[in-house]
């Protein structure tokens, strides 16, 4: 018989998936050469 | 030292691992060590060192008095003063620099961070002065005042929050499955929106000149700068915030939220409480309250009027603290006139429509759709005088405001 997930693995689960799916994101976005602007907030 | 450079990540992982080898006071140590490796990485001059020592130990002293005597007195409030005043001749204000001469602005001094610096040094001495806060030394008020999460730009942390804190830091329990997936699901939001989403939205007017080939001036071009910039801009604080909040959460600190879909604000009021949250309440608490509070018990019966001029002080001092130059002072003149004339505008509603018929007409959703739209393309105007600095243009436009 199949074992479903608990609530709790489910949502560790789609906050691990997405963690992973930000970190996709961003490295495709960097590795498509935009300059990275370290510019902060004004408020410095 | 950059959040997306290789030293910075050295960085982190070194104080992850030297985190987990000692209890409270070892924690202590290593946040206090590495908060200082982190701000000499910016400051490393003799002349910027000595300049925060003089900051940090003065406020502490003046904190120290301010509990002895128990309120907020003439030397409290010259002090204060005086801070202020450092604080904008080491900010290089352009408006110092025309009051009193260029001279005053033309040092090389930089205190990176000091802004936050100052605004947390003002909490303390106030709230050591109310007695609000009453236990303080000196190893977690340095901590507080140069802890490498706020240091440069992260929510503006209340003390009392802070010290909490720091004093369950042997009970902290680092690695739990739950909040280091949480975490790093906040610090991956944060470099996605500050190292790539939001560099990303700032180059695309220039992107667009060079695949149209039309002149940057062109209509289309000035438009997609109007709103691309709020944009870049959210993206950018709000992404340095969560990197922050998630590498707090991480170390054991729960550090405020500073940003609520600021973008779907009804009015300039509800931006702000929306937008830079905690500076927002920090305003609210120590330029807001006092002042209204000290107008209405001398005049009881123009609280409408405290009100108002009240939220045009806050709004003006948040605008100028943003920068030096004298786009933000337009800047604080806008906040400072859009909250002032929102809260004008409830007075007279509420006085003439009655309370209920004011909420009715908050609670319609054409009216707020209408009042959303209006409120988001405000806040884009104003921001396009610090986009660029429009210095020159603003002498100008005073030049010719002169009596002839």
């Amino acid at each position: 018989m199949r074992k479903s997930l608990t609530p709790q693995q489910v949502k560790l689960l789609r906050v691990a998936l997405i963690t992973i799916l930000q970190l996709s994101v961003y490295f495709f976005i960097r590795m498509l050469a935009y300059t990275p602007q370290t510019i902060l907030y004004q408020g410095f | 030292m950059s959040l997306d450079s290789s030293h910075f990540a050295i960085f982190m992982v070194c104080v992850l691992a030297l985190y987990t080898l000692g209890g409270a006071q070892w924690r202590k140590t290593v946040l206090l060590v590495a908060s200082l490796y982190f701000l000499v990485s910016y400051i490393a001059i003799f002349e910027a060192i000595a300049a925060f020592t003089a900051v940090i130990v003065s406020g502490y002293v003046m904190a120290l008095y301010a509990r002895r005597v128990g309120r907020v007195n003439a030397v409290i409030i010259l002090y204060i003063v005086v801070a202020v005043g450092a604080f904008l001749i080491i900010k290089k204000y352009q408006v110092v620099g025309i009051l009193l001469g260029p001279a005053w602005i033309s040092h090389g001094l930089v205190l990176v961070g000091y802004s936050y610096i100052l605004f947390r040094q003002i909490h303390v001495i106030v709230d050591s002065a109310q007695q609000v806060i009453v236990d303080l030394d000196f190893i977690s008020y340095l901590t507080y005042l140069i802890s490498f999460l706020t240091l440069l730009a992260g929510p503006i942390q209340r003390y009392q929050n802070f010290r909490k804190q720091w004093d369950r830091l042997g009970e902290w329990q680092m690695f739990e499955l739950e909040k280091t997936l949480q975490a790093f699901m906040r610090i991956s939001s944060g470099y996605l929106g500050v190292y790539a989403i939001s560099p990303m939205i700032l180059s695309l007017p220039a992107a667009a000149v060079d695949l149209t080939g039309l002149p940057a001036t062109a209509p289309s071009i000035t438009l997609l700068n109007f709103y691309s910039y709020p944009i870049y801009l959210f993206f950018n604080f709000a992404g340095y915030c969560s990197i922050v909040i998630g590498l707090g959460m991480l170390l054991g600190f729960t550090l405020p939220e500073n940003f609520n879909k600021p973008y779907f604000s009804d009015d300039p009021i509800d931006f702000w409480n929306r937008w830079h949250i905690t500076l927002s309440t920090w305003l609210r608490d120590y330029v807001f309250t006092p002042y209204y509070k000290m107008g209405i018990s001398r005049f009881s019966n123009q609280a409408l009027f405290f009100a108002v001029t009240g939220y045009f002080l806050a709004f003006f001092i948040t605008g100028m603290w943003h920068g030096s130059t004298l786009g933000y002072l337009v800047l604080g003149l806008l906040y400072g006139a859009s909250n002032a004339i929102t809260k004008l505008i409830e007075g007279f509603s509420i006085r003439f429509l009655g309370r209920n018929k004011y909420k009715k007409l908050r609670a319609n959703r054409a009216v707020m759709f209408v009042s959303t739209v209006v409120t988001l393309h405000f806040v884009a105007f104003s921001l396009q005088f610090v986009q660029v600095d429009r210095s020159a243009d603003i002498i100008n436009f005073f030049n010719q405001l002169a009596p002839k």
